[in-house]
């Protein structure tokens, strides 16, 4: 729903890396994705394209990577990774767990001349 | 120089912050690219490639940052109110007044994508609020929170409604003391498990328009049992704005974190 948002907020970090790299272009940009950010990976290559038209970074390829989550839970330690973020344990059948993986989204690499 | 009204940006200097990672990598990371491969451009000079750890809510985070510090500072309390378009957040907001603002030094930031209704039935309370239109958005960012703080007075009590809207105010910290959602009995019950994060992020959860508990299918017992899978050990308090039922509770509630903040 927010994605164009998001979309603005990658061009203005790829914005701040261009200009302390000294990049007149960029070329391509790598993001990650947490599977439970709330972002569709389509969606927000979708406001990408709109928002980096006519900027520094106008037409890059977007490399992203979608990274799976991973539960911990707080009652025996268990690690595991459900398609539910909020799937109880496995193991001991708790409620709550932490999130220890997926709910991210980080800009990794801009790349350019 | 932030991009947005040319203020600032967020504790002074881009990067005053630290970035965290909790994650990992591990697992079976699906990739996939957007647009040909490209190898390089003529007339540009080699590429160069610039390896980064960036989350895109640092800046939002670093924003809230400065707001709670602000708050800190000035000794406030700050609610942040979260629920779906009418849930009664208004409303509560307008009852809660009557009962608090003799008391402690109110304000309100009101968050709605179009009009000033909302901030009119606060003034109407001779409390002092701000109306923010997000427009085409859908959440408030701590980065209005921030302007609307210059020019609110400083207060012991600040409310501040979210945008009617159960996903995407979540991602959003605001800097606040404590978080609130918001869900009325003309709702489903199964609501904390179709749209989690508000729930899981909550502080409190108040069940409003309780009122009307006689005239529909509202299971309470279950839906208290869903929002506690979602947030294990989640406060509800269970409220009418209309006829005041709970409104004690609640009152109580917001008091004891006024009092420590303010102390």
């Amino acid at each position: 729903m927010h994605e164009v948002a998001l979309a603005e907020e990658v061009l203005h970090i790829v914005g701040i890396e261009a200009e302390r790299h000294g990049l007149s272009r960029v070329t391509e940009i790598g993001l990650s994705i947490g599977a439970w950010s709330c972002v569709v990976p389509e969606a927000l290559a979708f406001a990408l394209e709109a928002v980096l038209a006519g900027s520094v970074a106008s037409g890059a390829r977007l490399d992203l990577e979608s990274v799976p989550g991973r539960l911990r839970c707080g009652e025996c330690d268990n690690e595991y990774a459900p398609e539910d973020r909020y799937e109880p344990c496995p193991a001991c059948g708790r409620f709550g767990p932490q999130v220890i993986a997926g709910n991210d989204m980080i800009v990794r690499r801009v790349a350019g001349a | 120089m932030c991009d947005i009204c040319g203020c600032g940006e967020p504790g002074k200097s881009a990067h005053a912050h630290d970035h965290h990672h909790p994650h990992d990598h591990g697992g079976q990371a699906r990739r996939f690219s957007f647009a040909p491969e490209t190898t390089g451009l003529p007339g540009f000079g080699p590429t160069r490639v610039v390896e980064l750890s960036t989350r895109l809510l640092d800046r939002n985070d670093a924003y809230a940052a400065d707001v709670a510090t602000r708050l800190a500072a000035a000794r406030t309390f700050a609610a942040n109110l979260l629920s779906s378009p009418g849930a009664g957040k208004t409303t509560l907001l307008v009852e809660t007044l009557k009962r608090i603002s003799s008391r402690w030094s109110c304000a309100v930031i009101e968050g709605d994508q179009h009009t000033d209704l909302d901030a009119k039935r606060v003034e109407a309370t001779g409390v002092p609020a701000v109306q923010l239109n997000t427009g085409k958005g859908c959440h408030l960012d701590a980065h209005m929170v921030l302007h609307a703080l210059d020019v609110l007075p400083s207060v012991q009590c600040l409310l501040i409604e979210n945008v009617g809207n159960l996903i995407c105010p979540a991602g959003f910290k605001l800097g606040e003391t404590r978080r609130v959602v918001l869900l009325s009995v003309t709702e489903g019950e199964d609501k904390p498990l179709k749209y989690p994060d508000a729930f899981a992020g909550a502080d409190l959860m108040l069940l409003t328009k309780i009122d009307l508990l006689p005239h529909v299918d509202f299971d309470v017992v279950r839906c208290l049992e869903y929002a506690r899978r979602i947030k294990p050990g989640l406060d509800v308090i269970e409220v009418s704005a209309r006829s005041g039922e709970g409104m004690e509770a609640w009152i109580a509630w917001l008091s004891a974190g006024l009092r420590r903040s303010v102390d």
